[in-house]
């Protein structure tokens, strides 16, 4: 299942190495072109039967993580994120260390020893601990070391009502998108940009805006949903169920009128349901692309993901396959001459 | 032409001032340096200076980017007060407390005048007073001359820097200001005197790059322009100190650190380690896990990409005016780098960009 | 000019919508330029060719935007839920008259009880519909809208209203164009989009025209209003020519050469050191290989939210040095 290798592989930002090399191995024989650059983006290039207009898919490799950064002589290790994580979703969950996957378990002081005003304050990074069950430092040494990489270690599986539950849909969905994509044909030439470093600060798609000069893109994301209870309807950004999430602005873009007024027509015309992402919060490499070489007309569609940045993200798999069918309509709305390019 | 004093070189550089956006004293003094291992020495449009260090084989060579930034932490002039009295800003991270009645130097248009950073005496503080440090915008600097005769001299964004001639400490520890970043430009010229011993068949582009201390403006255009297949940064880090975590502080004469995280690619970081362990030069691994606060950040996004690290010399008392690092891990960053490069080819260049296993 | 700047600066064109002053400044340009155009993210780019020999790009740049408040969500009582646009403090929008760009007229309200409670998420602005299908019938979610504010003048040649920054910059720069004769280099004036929030427009067009050197127009805060911190800039000391602000050094010998055109020119001029002023200087100036850039300010009292005070002095002193700078070219 498409979704569950995807979300299940390894890819901590600079580290995109599993997860590339999956994403590279269900998508090579549908391109003309495969290769990476110096960064580690991954790009499949489809050529199509004309010269243009270029439009770029673009979805992020990377996942949310930490890093192993020192151990402490007891054998437990200390770590830092990398990428945006609230410590208080890392208390007492498992991660996987490495190439290896060596598990480990993240913990601190058990409540039973903790003051009761102790017990209102999240537990801070620097008191969290990942204990892989190592006696002393050196018996930790023999299975990682300081620079491993750990990502949580969540199952996919389809739970609930036409929902399901993984890590790293954040933008593993995406991902998924561009692959069910690529199988397709179309006559204007598409590139599918699998980019490393999001999560870090949009560092992969400067490089590859640049390398492929696309006169159109399409970011595809997993974005947040916050349609729960203690949320009032204005910000609950998107709800699951109600089918892709275009966006207007986020703290990387304002997007681009024209774009979205053209995507929502597509949606209508093809009776698709989708929404507005109702906030301005977020950031995405749309970021980056809108602004490459001389601009780029650029939009974001995302997939609604309860729990983002967290071990275990929702999604709906209504929206994902809704998702998948607003791309190739919006391609095919390309082929026809739409956007007036 | 004579051996270059790299040493005193740096001592030299260290004394001599070049605050971000005003480099060009301390690139004029880096050219003359520069010149003992190439006549190709130019500026670009922003000031950076760029020393081309040719290989040995037919071209085209692939090329190395060598990055360490010439500017330093400083001082702009924003007002004179009644009584000729000098206001200022910073430029970069100065921290006001290390100001307080320090000996600076104003630059202005036609001279350079030596100044006190005033502070009142301490019979006439309260014990209330000396327990608060205060902000940079209510120091002020005294050039000890009438109100017109400032004026006239000094002027709304001239720039002021530390006065402090270098020390030679224990151990082979220097100590002065501006070591962030004269230390890695010392870094670059011991790698310069090193690649002439050896065979060389990639081009090394040797550069001082222009205002990283205000957001690494000069490095991104410099890599833009040049084009290099790999790019180095030569920056300082943090030497270790009681109350400095244990996964970012190094010491000094432990060698230099080289950096591992996003921000570098990992071939090169391998392969700086191994050339290290080859030499027997000691070393440390700085993890970083997103930005490494250095040029390396600009490099690393330059057009498609460049392969980019960084290698860095601990030092102890950042942006003071008494940095503090040792010579013998500025040599070892030097022979380390040379030793990496010369070990360069289109292959290895060309490998930098396979990540995919067929 | 009085009558440029205040078209220019009643108009609504918030970052990301910027069509109504793209507009009005399409219409001013065209007759002095020898081509207008309009790139992907919305710049508009009107170039004047010179009458050299070996003629340099020269870049004259203004920025289009202002803030304003993004209407991210229609309640079912009509009301408009918002996110901020370079907004600054949400305490200071309630009570505030705003408009969209197709007209429509609302004023900003909020659930807070008080004024330290005051955030985006709690604001809301009412346009005066009863239900969402009134509300949608003239504003929809991705719609923004800014202040909307007259231009009044307080003492002769002194003007009061929202956006002076940058639709001072932006009069600024018609008037250069207007001004320029048969200059020796190409000129392109850029109007940009999207500065304040992050000098985003500036970036893809100065890749495409690749200049020799970059004169940005801004305006910048004077420090003679209260809580303006020490700032040396005044209002009616003349243009101030920037040295440093937030993002940007300007290159010494820049710098010098702008004085030295002041000086020559006889234009009243101070000294822009601003650590907090913000720009589209930093961004053109690391654009490709480097830009050797410039900037020249307009000195504006900000005494509040759509309450900058502007001379025309000023105003006038700024065009002929960026007429001067722009002719008198020889870096």
């Amino acid at each position: 299942m498409l979704l569950k290798r995807l979300t299940e592989a390894m890819g901590p930002s600079g580290y995109e190495d599993e997860i590339r090399q999956v994403i590279y191995e269900e998508i090579r024989q549908y391109a003309d072109r495969v290769y990476t650059d110096s960064m580690g983006n991954l790009i499949a290039e489809k050529d199509g039967t004309r010269p243009g207009p270029k439009v770029l898919l673009c979805a992020h490799m990377d996942e949310v993580s930490v890093m192993i950064t020192h151990i402490d002589n007891n054998g437990l290790l200390q770590f830092r994120h990398i990428g945006g994580i609230d410590d208080r979703i890392l208390l007492s969950k498992p991660v996987m260390i490495g190439e290896k996957r060596i598990p480990g378990v993240i913990g601190s002081k058990p409540p039973h020893h903790q003051k009761p005003d102790e017990r209102k304050n999240p537990v801070g990074l620097s008191q969290l601990r990942i204990d892989i069950g190592a006696k002393s430092r050196e018996d930790a040494l023999k299975y990682v070391k300081p620079g491993d990489v750990a990502v949580f270690a969540t199952e996919y599986e389809e739970i609930g009502h036409r929902r399901a539950k993984s890590k790293s849909f954040d933008d593993r969905v995406g991902c998924a998108v561009m692959v069910e994509t690529i199988k397709k044909q179309f006559d204007v030439p598409v590139v599918f940009g699998f980019a490393v470093q999001e999560e870090i600060g949009l560092r992969g798609a400067g490089p590859l805006a640049y390398r492929t000069n696309p006169d159109i893109s399409l970011v595809l994301e997993g974005t947040l949903a916050a349609d729960l209870p203690g949320a009032a309807p204005h910000g609950y950004a998107t709800e699951l169920g109600k089918g892709p999430a275009l966006s207007i602005m986020d703290g990387s873009s304002i997007h681009n009128r024209e774009f979205l007024a053209h995507m929502k027509s597509v949606a209508e015309q093809n009776e698709i349901p989708y929404q507005i992402r109702n906030t301005t919060a977020g950031g995405n490499d749309a970021g980056r692309i809108h602004l490459s070489r001389e601009g780029v007309l650029s939009g974001v569609v995302s997939v609604p993901t309860r729990y983002i940045h967290a071990p275990a993200q929702l999604i709906s798999l209504d929206d994902y396959e809704n998702t998948i069918l607003l791309v190739e309509k919006f391609l095919r709305s390309v082929e026809q001459g739409g956007l007036g390019q | 032409m004579s051996e270059l004093n790299i040493r005193e070189t740096m001592k030299q550089l260290m004394e001599a001032s070049g605050v971000s956006g005003y480099e060009q004293g301390i690139a004029s003094l880096l050219k003359e340096a520069f010149s003992h291992f190439t006549n190709d020495v130019r500026t670009d449009k922003l000031g950076n200076l760029i020393a081309r260090v040719e290989g040995e084989g037919a071209g085209p060579r692939p090329s190395v980017l060598l990055a360490a930034h010439i500017d330093e932490i400083g001082l702009m002039v924003t007002k004179i007060e009644k009584g000729g009295f000098i206001r200022v800003t910073n430029i970069g991270g100065v921290d006001p407390r290390t100001q307080v009645a320090q000996e600076v130097v104003v630059h202005g248009r036609d001279g350079d005048y030596i100044g006190i950073f005033g502070s009142m005496p301490p019979h006439l503080t309260s014990m209330e007073e000396r327990g608060k440090a205060a902000p940079l915008a209510d120091l002020f600097i005294d050039i000890a001359m009438p109100e017109d005769m400032v004026r006239d001299k000094v002027r709304i964004g001239d720039t002021v820097t530390i006065r402090r001639t270098p020390f030679e400490l224990k151990n082979d520890r220097i100590s002065g200001k501006a070591l962030d970043n004269r230390a890695s430009v010392a870094a670059v010229l011991e790698c310069l005197a090193e690649l002439k011993r050896l065979k060389v068949g990639v081009d090394v582009l040797a550069v001082g790059t222009v205002q990283e201390e205000r957001g690494r403006v000069g490095a991104g255009p410099v890599a833009y322009g040049l084009q290099p297949d790999i790019a180095i940064a030569i920056d300082v880090t943090f030497g270790d100190m009681p109350g400095a975590p244990d996964d970012s502080s190094f010491p000094l004469d432990g060698g230099p650190t080289i950096l591992v995280g996003p921000n570098s690619h990992r071939r090169i970081t391998a392969d700086l380690e191994a050339t290290a362990k080859q030499l027997n030069i000691p070393y440390e691994l700085e993890y970083t896990q997103a930005d490494s606060g250095t040029d390396a950040f600009a490099l690393q996004v330059q057009r498609g990409g460049i392969p980019t690290s960084l290698v860095s010399i601990p030092l102890r008392y950042m942006h003071t005016s008494v940095e503090t690092v040792c010579y013998r891990d500025i040599e070892r960053a030097g022979k380390l780098l040379a030793h990496y490069i010369a070990g360069i080819n289109r292959e290895y260049v060309e490998g930098l960009s396979c990540y995919l296993k067929d | 000019m009085k009558e440029l700047i205040t078209k220019l600066a009643e108009a609504c064109a918030p970052a990301g919508n910027e069509d109504n002053v793209r507009a009005l400044l399409k219409e001013a340009v065209a007759p002095h330029a020898d081509e207008v155009r309009v790139d992907v993210v919305g710049n508009l780019i009107a170039t004047k060719k010179g009458t050299g020999t070996d003629r340099k790009q020269l870049l004259l740049t203004a920025h289009m935007d202002e803030p304003g408040l993004l209407v991210v969500y229609v309640e079912e009582s009509g009301l408009l839920r918002v996110g901020p646009i370079a907004a600054g403090e949400a305490a200071y929008l309630v009570g505030q008259r705003v408009v969209f760009p197709n007209g429509t007229v609302g004023v900003v309200g909020t659930e807070a009880k008080s004024p330290g409670d005051v955030q985006f998420s709690n604001l809301v602005i009412d346009i005066g519909a009863t239900n969402k299908e009134e509300a949608t019938s003239r504003v929809q979610i991705g719609d923004s809208c800014t202040l909307q504010q007259t231009v009044a003048e307080l003492f002769p040649g002194r003007l009061t209203g929202k956006a002076f920054d940058n639709r001072v910059g932006c009069a600024v720069a018609v008037e250069v164009l207007k001004q320029l004769g048969n200059q020796t280099h190409d000129v392109t004036v850029v109007f940009s989009v999207q500065q304040q929030v992050g000098n985003r427009g500036i970036k893809p067009s100065a890749f495409a025209v690749e200049p020799d050197f970059g004169l940005v127009l801004d305006g910048v805060r004077s420090g003679d209003t209260p809580g303006a911190g020490r700032l040396e800039v005044k209002a009616g000391a003349g243009v101030a020519i920037k040295v440093m602000d937030q993002r940007v050094l300007i290159p010494g010998h820049i710098k010098n050469y702008l004085i030295e055109q002041a000086e020559a020119a006889g234009v009243a001029f101070q000294l822009e050191v601003n650590p907090d002023a913000q720009s589209d200087a930093g961004a053109l100036l690391q654009v490709q290989a480097g830009i050797p850039t410039g900037a020249l300010s307009v000195p504006l009292r900000v005494n509040g939210l759509g309450a900058e005070v502007v001379d025309l002095k000023d105003v006038e002193a700024t065009v002929k040095l960026a007429v001067a700078a722009l002719v008198g070219y020889n870096l």
